[in-house]
């Protein structure tokens, strides 16, 4: 008690100093701040352990004091029952003679007296003598008291008269005890065996309140307030109670002492922690400026990329332009050319003589390849630079048109055909007939040589596309270079046998690229060639166009 | 059979000459006045007066000239009452599209290709020769 009214003092201290000087109110302080303690304990009173534990006490000690009460009061009713049997049996021993003289005398008022001496016997509650002697009218009867319906002992004695050495029955006599009197001490006894019970139960479950929160509570409070405060980040006091230790440790220093331990070990981990997420953090800022690094080279390197693309680019159309301005600039002077020449055969034909003539034709034919060229490259350049316009084209008829010019160009070659009736897809109709025209025209040219030459345009339908084909038997070529067939001016053949620049496949592989497709081919020399070709074999872009093949 | 007269436009004297002979060719008895730039044209036709006899029957215009282009002399003659009914033929060096569809938006009757064919460029005109000789007169008139 000292110990907590001094802490208390100096808690109250802190509160309000002004107090502090005051003796009275000093204590007057004490005493409220443990009232104060004590209410703030009725917390623990009500929800607490200090509850259950005192139902747990005040259930026992009821069960016992029960179990004790009902014990002692049942060997009281024993002790007073067998008092009143002896008393019965003492009315038997010392009042039957008399009274059976009495009543063989007939002297009735003897007979009262006797009676109401039992009758002033303890418990007694009524009394009767009967007359039983045979032939008599009006046999005696004499009675005291009421006769009770409950509660009662009674016994029936005979009276008997001995005389000469013999004995008769002369009459009988009733008596009875009653057993109120029993019970009313009973109860009295068992109020005041439950009361001072009672009495005594509570005040040793308050004791044994007191004590355990003098001894175990206020100490399970100050825990965990403690550890209520409890904090890594601020260094703090140990953990300690506010009480005269135990000689020998116990639960409550176990507890203390093991909170301490975990404390100390938490504060070292912490500070490890603390360490290594300094570390992490150097780490990730290290990171950080790394990845930012990182992100800053890649978004000029992005940028570096597109400037390169677009230069690409730019350089790619000025190219193209470039090649589109020459090719065309370089048509009138040829056109001129082949008029005079025009002229020149017509006019002065006579004047030449046969050398001349041949040189004529020369000039013709060299003017002639130069137009188809330049036509190529026009071709190829309007390939990647015309505007595209998609609609349902029957490939079919374009192939038919296209191998009928060829026909027309080249009358004397007999070349059989086969075409696929009704093919069709989506596409630019210039475009596609610049392709198929290079396709059929590459077929006509490689099968020059053959008696019987064959071209055939078809379509085989496998599961992801349609793949379209031009196919000649003609000379044909070396795997090994079919990489190069698609690149502009690259060409596999020598000028000699088969003339041509070299830029009509570029041109269909464009094509092809717009159309978002892909072409490869397959050939075997002597035996023939076969281009495959798909469109939109891809996801079609927006504006219908697709630019990259494989 | 009356003489009908032809203008032609066009800067480049190989081309002019090479025009000539061609036109000769198909049609012997056709007056060809030549003029080389687009001012020489306009100034030629001269659209403000109304002397319907000073006016060729027909005009092949190159769309490439120096100066005034062909396409703005085109224009011009279309825009004007007294030039706006002469059959038009444009030579032009472009097979783009562009200048095709801008030609005959312009009004031109009709547009050949300058690395000409020169069976295209005959036809062309024998149409043109063939309707005049069939009705005896230039529709113009």
């Amino acid at each position: 008690m000292q110990a907590i009214g001094k802490s208390e003092l100096d808690k109250t201290k802190g509160n309000s100093r002004t107090d502090t000087n005051n003796g009275n109110k000093k204590s007057s302080r004490l005493l409220s701040s443990r009232h104060f303690k004590l209410f703030k304990s009725s917390h623990f009173l009500r929800y607490g352990i200090a509850q259950r534990l005192l139902v747990f006490i005040i259930l026992f000690s009821s069960l016992v004091t029960l179990i004790a009460t009902i014990l002692q009061l049942y060997l009281d009713y024993q002790r007073d029952v067998n008092a009143i049997e002896q008393q019965l049996d003492t009315i038997e021993s010392s009042y039957l003679n008399s009274i059976g003289a009495s009543l063989w005398n007939l002297d009735l008022a003897q007979l009262n007296l006797q009676l109401e001496g039992i009758m002033r016997l303890p418990d007694m509650r009524a009394v009767e003598v009967i007359e039983t002697e045979e032939n008599v009218e009006n046999p005696l009867v004499l009675k005291l008291g009421e006769k009770g319906k409950r509660s009662t002992i009674s016994r029936q004695f005979e009276l008997t008269r001995y005389e000469n050495g013999d004995s008769r029955v002369i009459g009988k006599i009733y008596v009875e005890a009653t057993l109120k009197e029993v019970y009313a001490r009973l109860v009295d006894k068992a109020v005041i065996i439950l009361m001072s019970q009672g009495v005594k139960t509570f005040l040793v479950s308050m004791f044994i309140l007191y004590v355990f929160y003098w001894l175990v509570t206020r100490h399970l409070i100050t825990i965990s307030n403690f550890v209520g405060k409890f904090s890594l980040k601020s260094s703090q006091d140990i953990l300690q109670l506010n009480r005269k230790s135990p000689s020998k440790e116990d639960e409550l220093d176990q507890v203390v002492n093991s909170f301490n331990d975990m404390s100390i070990s938490l504060m070292s981990a912490y500070g490890e922690l603390r360490e290594l997420n300094y570390e992490l953090e150097k780490d990730i800022v290290a990171r950080k400026k790394a990845e930012q690094e990182v992100m800053y080279l890649n978004a000029v390197l992005e940028e570096r990329v597109q400037r390169r693309t677009a230069d690409l680019e730019a350089t790619n159309k000025e190219l193209d332009a470039f090649c589109y301005s020459v090719s065309h600039d370089l048509r009138a002077p040829l056109r001129r050319v082949e008029g005079f020449r025009r002229i020149l055969n017509e006019e002065y034909e006579q004047k030449l003589d046969k050398q001349g003539q041949h040189y004529l034709e020369r000039i013709a034919a060299g003017t002639q390849e130069m137009t188809e060229m330049i036509d190529s490259f026009l071709a190829l350049s309007s390939s990647t630079r015309a505007a595209v316009k998609i609609e349902e084209i029957n490939l079919s008829k374009i192939a038919e048109d296209v191998t009928r010019r060829l026909q027309e160009k080249d009358s004397a070659r007999i070349v059989k055909t086969k075409i696929e009736k009704d093919l069709s897809v989506k596409g630019d109709a210039k475009l596609l007939d610049v392709l198929l025209m290079n396709l059929f025209d590459n077929a006509w040219k490689y099968t020059r040589k053959r008696q019987n030459a064959r071209v055939e345009f078809g379509c085989e339908e496998t599961d992801s596309a349609r793949i379209f084909y031009v196919k000649d038997n003609g000379v044909g070529f070396d795997m090994k270079s079919a990489n190069r067939l698609f690149t502009p001016f690259a060409r596999l053949h020598n000028n000699e046998d088969y003339e041509g620049i070299g830029v009509g496949l570029a041109t269909v592989q464009r094509i092809i690229a717009r159309h978002g497709g892909r072409i490869w081919v397959q050939s075997e020399p002597d035996k023939g060639t076969r281009f495959c070709f798909t469109v939109w074999s891809r996801e079609i872009s927006n504006d219908g166009t697709q630019n990259i093949v494989d | 059979m009356m003489e009908h007269k032809i203008l032609l436009i066009e800067d480049n004297r190989d081309d002019i000459e090479l025009a000539l002979y061609g036109l000769k060719k198909l049609m012997e008895n056709c007056n060809i006045d030549v003029v080389m730039d687009g001012e020489q044209a306009l100034e030629y036709l001269n659209c403000d007066t109304d002397d319907q006899e000073e006016k060729p029957d027909l005009i092949l215009l190159d769309i490439g000239l120096p100066g005034i282009s062909g396409l703005e002399v085109l224009k011009r003659l279309r825009g004007s009452a007294s030039c706006r009914r002469i059959p038009i033929i444009i030579l032009s060096a472009s097979d783009q599209d562009t200048d095709i569809e801008q030609s005959f938006n312009l009004g031109a009757n009709s547009y050949l290709c300058k690395p000409l064919k020169y069976s295209a460029f005959a036809s062309v005109m024998e149409q043109l020769g063939i309707y005049w000789f069939s009705s005896g007169k230039s529709p113009l008139h």
